[in-house]
């Protein structure tokens, strides 16, 4: 299939939205009128740093001061109203950092990779196989502390380690660890969802945004079973949950793969409509820097 | 009025291992902020299918029950968990979308619908996919995701989970009504989810996770309890119509039982659905401990209004795990 850009008028439109939805602070909200937080401002730095350099720049030589002030809790930073860091949205930061090639020395990205390393979820005792089908000794990243393993979080810590190159000493245990960790939580036909594949015999079904971001987060182990297989069910599957998150994570990740992605592109783009309708930031960025993959290649996500 | 003291607390093996957990002195609450009332009215209204008027359905109910919404904002809290085309796992779009009519025509001066779904965290995808997205737009209902709302840390007002605070969406503390509406089913932890273990919902995924792992580490029982003694819902509208038996709360089979539930009563209405359904509310923990502070499970001291509830009583199945869970005939 012939590679076709997406309609150039709604790539402006969502650049238009989403340069308009930055608060005062530099950061961005989920959803008009509140604080600033992680995941969206992460995802609107990737998203407008990958389409213009000028505002990558500009971020670049000044970080927003929302991602640069004091961090209350110890080396991760917190959204407001949390009581706690998220290690989720530590691990994107980390990878927006990285993506605006923040240097490696700077406090903020230094700290993150640091405490990164450090954060652990919980182990439990050994599952009973009749009640869930998983290791529950192995250890990744968990949401939050306190709390055990899941799928998102340990995925986007791993591909942000992965991607600011931390693969040495503890970084390198803590990759095994996740990988490990990704593995055994795959689904049987392949891909994951929140991360239990099956609970009471019963096979659990994976999701597309999770087994889209768990894939990239192991496209350097692209010859694994696990990943194979994975690569299969979401190549198959793409199109069948219809959001700005799972066609536009789906996106990302089988252009890394070098998969086709027009039939994703063209949904993602029919989407919008709805998108729209909810106006939350973090799902506009995600749009945007899946509709321009071809432009930026997709080199934030690229291991 | 009720209150416990510490030993009668005790004296209830279920809800005693919950306080084991806490290691507080005395109940973990405070005994004046829940006054049991002296007796509970709750309702259970005929509807066959989703293509009933539900709206005249609810409205009946309000007034049936007297609860007065005149010029107050509501939050309507529906069960979305996860989409399967065929299944029952979320409460039916119609009947979110008649709630809303049903209360705008009362009176309400704003309805909201509000979820934060606990495994998926694609809104979009689990609003398109289930229908409830067409029913927002066409009735120009607004939708706050509670998963990703902005957030207050907020006193619990229990502490069976040991903790003291959790982290809340605002757009459920600013609302001057919360109506919580779940689907009727089995659940593989818990026992039963309704209107009580539909409150994992508000708890926001973008603080916690997905899923609320805190809740499980916590204690899904004890969880529930600081919850619902937290957000005190001040209606239930259950959807009752296609409920669930078997591996719920998403793997199980739909069972069509034909009414919605309504109450102000939170325990009482999910004490009287799980009789229904053939479920011993003592045996579900979190209920059983419910019944002593939050609401009146004790059948003697629920006035049944609408049908009686010994029509739509049945037996759902239940994984083996959960069967200790069934009322003895």
């Amino acid at each position: 299939m012939a590679d076709r850009d997406p309609a150039p008028h709604l790539v402006d439109d969502l650049r238009r939205r989403l340069r308009d939805a930055a608060g005062p602070d530099g950061g961005w909200s989920y959803y008009p009128g509140q604080a600033s937080r992680l995941e969206p401002t992460a995802w609107a730095l990737i998203a407008l740093s990958a389409v213009d350099h000028a505002f990558a720049e500009t971020q670049r030589a000044q970080l927003p001061a929302f991602l640069t002030g004091p961090i209350q809790t110890g080396d991760l930073l917190a959204d407001a109203g949390s009581a706690g860091p998220n290690y989720a949205w530590n691990g994107l930061t980390l990878l927006a950092l990285t993506a605006l090639q923040v240097s490696d020395d700077a406090p903020v990205r230094s700290r993150v990779v640091s405490a990164l390393l450090k954060a652990k979820g919980i182990q439990l005792t050994s599952a009973d196989p009749t009640v869930m089908r998983q290791n529950n000794q192995l250890q990744a990243w968990s949401w939050i502390a306190g709390t055990f393993s899941w799928a998102e979080p340990t995925a986007w810590c791993l591909l942000a380690l992965k991607k600011a190159g931390a693969r040495s000493g503890d970084a390198a245990t803590r990759i095994a660890d996740a990988e490990a960790v990704l593995i055994d939580r795959v689904c049987h036909p392949g891909g994951w969802n929140y991360g239990n594949s099956a609970v009471f015999t019963q096979d659990l079904r994976p999701y597309v945004p999770t087994s889209a971001l768990a894939l990239l987060s192991m496209q350097d182990r692209r010859d694994h079973p696990a990943v194979a297989s994975s690569l299969q069910w979401l190549e198959a599957n793409a199109t069948t949950e219809r959001s700005a998150m799972a066609l536009g994570l789906a996106a990302v990740c089988l252009h890394v793969f070098n998969r086709p992605v027009d039939a994703v592109l063209a949904a993602l783009a029919e989407q919008d409509a709805k998108t729209k309708f909810l106006d939350n930031a973090h799902l506009a960025a995600i749009a945007l820097y899946a509709l321009t993959t071809r432009e930026h290649g997709a080199r934030a996500f690229t291991v | 009025m009720s209150t416990l003291s510490r030993r009668t607390f005790l004296k209830l093996p279920l809800a005693a291992a919950l306080l084991a957990s806490c290691r507080r002195q005395g109940p973990p609450f405070r005994e004046a902020d829940f006054v049991l009332p002296a007796r509970s009215a709750m309702g259970l209204f005929p509807a066959a299918d989703y293509s009933v008027d539900l709206s005249d359905v609810i409205f009946r109910g309000l007034t049936v029950l007297e609860v007065n919404v005149r010029g107050l904002s509501v939050l309507l809290k529906p069960n979305m968990v996860e989409y399967e085309a065929g299944h029952a796992i979320n409460t039916h779009p119609l009947v979110v979308a008649g709630a809303a009519d049903a209360l705008r025509r009362a009176g309400a001066r704003e309805v909201i619908v509000g979820e934060g779904p606990g495994h998926r965290r694609d809104i979009e995808y689990l609003l398109t996919a289930t229908g409830l997205f067409d029913h927002l737009r066409e009735s120009r209902i607004r939708f706050v995701d509670l998963n990703h709302d902005e957030v207050r840390e907020v006193p619990l007002r229990s502490w069976f989970t040991g903790m003291q605070s959790m982290a809340l969406p605002t757009s459920l503390l600013r609302a001057d009504m919360i109506v919580t509406m779940p689907k009727l089913k089995t659940h593989h932890w818990a026992g039963m989810t309704c209107s009580m273990k539909n409150l994992f919902g508000v708890v926001p995924g973008a603080v916690y996770g997905w899923p609320k792992n805190l809740l499980h580490v916590k204690g899904i029982d004890a969880s529930i309890l600081d919850l619902t003694a937290t957000v005190r819902p001040h209606l239930t509208i259950v959807d009752a119509i296609v409920g669930m038996e078997g591996d719920g709360p998403i793997m199980g089979r739909p069972r069509t039982l034909g009414f919605l539930a309504m109450g102000t009563d939170l325990p009482a209405v999910d004490a009287t659905c799980a009789r229904v359904i053939g479920l011993d509310p003592k045996k579900i923990v979190y209920l059983d401990a419910a019944g002593h502070f939050l609401g009146n499970t004790d059948p003697g001291k629920i006035d049944q209004r609408g049908e009686n509830p010994t029509r739509y009583r049945t037996t759902f199945d239940l994984i083996d795990a959960r069967k200790n869970m069934r009322l003895e005939s």
